[in-house]
């Protein structure tokens, strides 16, 4: 069977990437974010405390390095000319959008994946055996995270002409705004579109505000994880969720099951909508940029 | 800076990170017991020094009657050692840390919550023999510790944990433990 035509371009991006130091600085680095152990999440998770250091591996510092590893993909090879070369080769321009997807994320989940075996050994032989399947749950789930990040990257960087302006919408936008600050972000966006003010500490029992929240990459990513961890339904990093459900213990965390306490929570918000949210974001942003990288120019 | 030098500082410096999105552990460093006059003398020994993630600390605590006499114990919650409670030595006026026994969910007289207890303030008393002693373990829970530092034992509610007396009609006398453990934080690197 012929190999697809877009595999040497993966394979080039995968080595390339695997070659580079900078990514295996990714490993420790993930290791030192993600091992993180409370007193309260030991009280709940007990053992399987340990897949809980994936997600919060995978919540901040994957998403920024992942980025970091991605976001000049096409553009570094539009400026220096390159991409007219590659596109001598019998190669459409979708095999090459496709290629660097999936060639840097193989480049990017290896390092986590070697992050994951260190944390699951550190995390084992302190607090005991945990659950594999939720271990290897966590694990895939944040594998299909990465290949949305680098998804998302690769289409940013297909239909910008510049590295300052991909930059500016990957972590300005992308990051800063739908990563790292959408709970804020989020929240005010309700207050406007709804005119209701909201306390952080005790959120309305209102589906459009969790649905608002959802729709961040990060926050579907740890809403299916919590799922998997069987914390709660939230988009919030699992100790705050913990923290929310624990007896008396007040924290600023959105988390559907103390919101909706004894009501009927709507359909769309279980958690499984999560996973289709994180495959949009994998989807759609390649799609439209598939469409418009095309059909451009490449100068 | 070259790369090497760049790449040194970034490591030593994500050294420095390391754990620090978690909770931090402790060890019961020393425990010392200053003996007085009083015909009630507290031993305390440490049965597990490590206060970490997956268990706690454990004291022993013996209360022991030194004198030739009886001596009636008076207190609350749970007899005849109370509801203990480490204060900062430095800061007396801060709430003390617990300590928790399975006396408390044996008796219908002090409730545990997670952040805090509550106590039937009905007094209990009994009578230690001469030459008698009791000892009750506690459990040093992590969660329950502010930051790492030096502490005084005492009641977790009010200073005095008991009282005692040698007979009938002698007068209550309040009993004030000489009791200091310090904790260290547990380094996350080995």
């Amino acid at each position: 069977m012929a190999l697809p035509r877009w595999f040497p371009v993966a394979r080039k991006e995968a080595t390339t990437l695997l070659r580079s130091k900078g990514t295996w600085i990714l490993a420790p680095l993930l290791v030192v974010w993600g091992y993180g152990p409370t007193y309260i999440s030991w009280d709940i998770l007990g053992p399987d405390v340990t897949v809980g250091f994936i997600q919060v591996a995978g919540s901040t510092l994957l998403p920024l390095c992942v980025l970091l590893l991605t976001y000049r993909s096409i553009i570094q090879e539009r400026t220096s000319g390159s991409l007219k070369f590659l596109l001598g080769l019998p190669l459409t321009r979708t095999d090459i959008l496709i290629g660097k997807v999936l060639g840097r994320s193989v480049g990017a989940v290896l390092p986590f994946a070697l992050a994951t075996v260190v944390l699951g050994v550190i995390g084992g032989v302190k607090f005991g055996l945990f659950s594999p399947v939720r271990f290897i749950g966590v694990f895939l789930v944040t594998v299909l995270y990465i290949a949305v990040l680098v998804s998302v990257a690769t289409a940013a960087s297909a239909v910008t002409t510049s590295t300052v302006r991909v930059t500016a919408v990957l972590f300005g936008g992308f990051f800063l705004l739908l990563t790292l600050g959408w709970k804020i972000v989020g929240v005010r966006l309700y207050s406007a579109v709804t005119g209701n003010p909201v306390n952080p500490f005790e959120p309305p029992a209102d589906g459009l505000l969790f649905a608002i929240l959802r729709i961040s990459p990060g926050r579907a990513y740890r809403t299916i994880t919590n799922w998997i961890l069987g914390v709660g339904n939230s988009g919030g990093q699992y100790t705050s969720v913990i923290e929310v459900l624990y007896p008396g213990i007040s924290t600023n965390e959105y988390v559907v099951d103390a919101a909706f306490s004894g009501q009927p929570v709507p359909a769309y918000l279980h958690e499984s909508i999560a996973l289709v949210v994180l495959l949009l974001w994998g989807v759609i942003p390649l799609a439209l940029a598939s469409y418009r990288f095309n059909r451009g120019d490449l100068a | 800076m070259n790369r090497r030098q760049y790449l040194a500082v970034s490591t030593a410096a994500l050294s420095g990170l390391a754990g620090c999105l978690g909770d931090p552990e402790y060890t019961i460093s020393s425990v010392e017991t200053d003996d007085d006059s009083h015909p009630l003398a507290l031993d305390v020994a440490t049965v597990d020094r490590n206060v970490v993630i997956e268990s706690p600390g454990r004291l022993n605590i013996t209360l022991r009657n030194t004198g030739t006499q009886d001596v009636i114990i008076k207190n609350t919650g749970v007899w005849p050692l109370g509801v203990l409670g480490l204060v900062p030595a430095d800061e007396s006026e801060t709430a003390g840390t617990l300590l928790v026994t399975d006396e408390y969910e044996q008796s219908n007289t002090v409730e545990v919550r997670p952040n805090g207890a509550s106590k039937d303030n009905a007094p209990l008393t009994g009578t230690l023999a001469a030459g008698e002693s009791i000892q009750r373990q506690y459990e040093l829970i992590g969660r329950r510790i502010p930051r790492a530092g030096t502490y005084t034992l005492q009641g977790y509610f009010d200073e005095v944990p008991l009282s005692y007396r040698t007979g009938e009609n002698a007068d209550w006398v309040a009993y004030h433990p000489s009791v200091t453990v310090t904790l260290t934080e547990q380094s996350v690197l080995p």
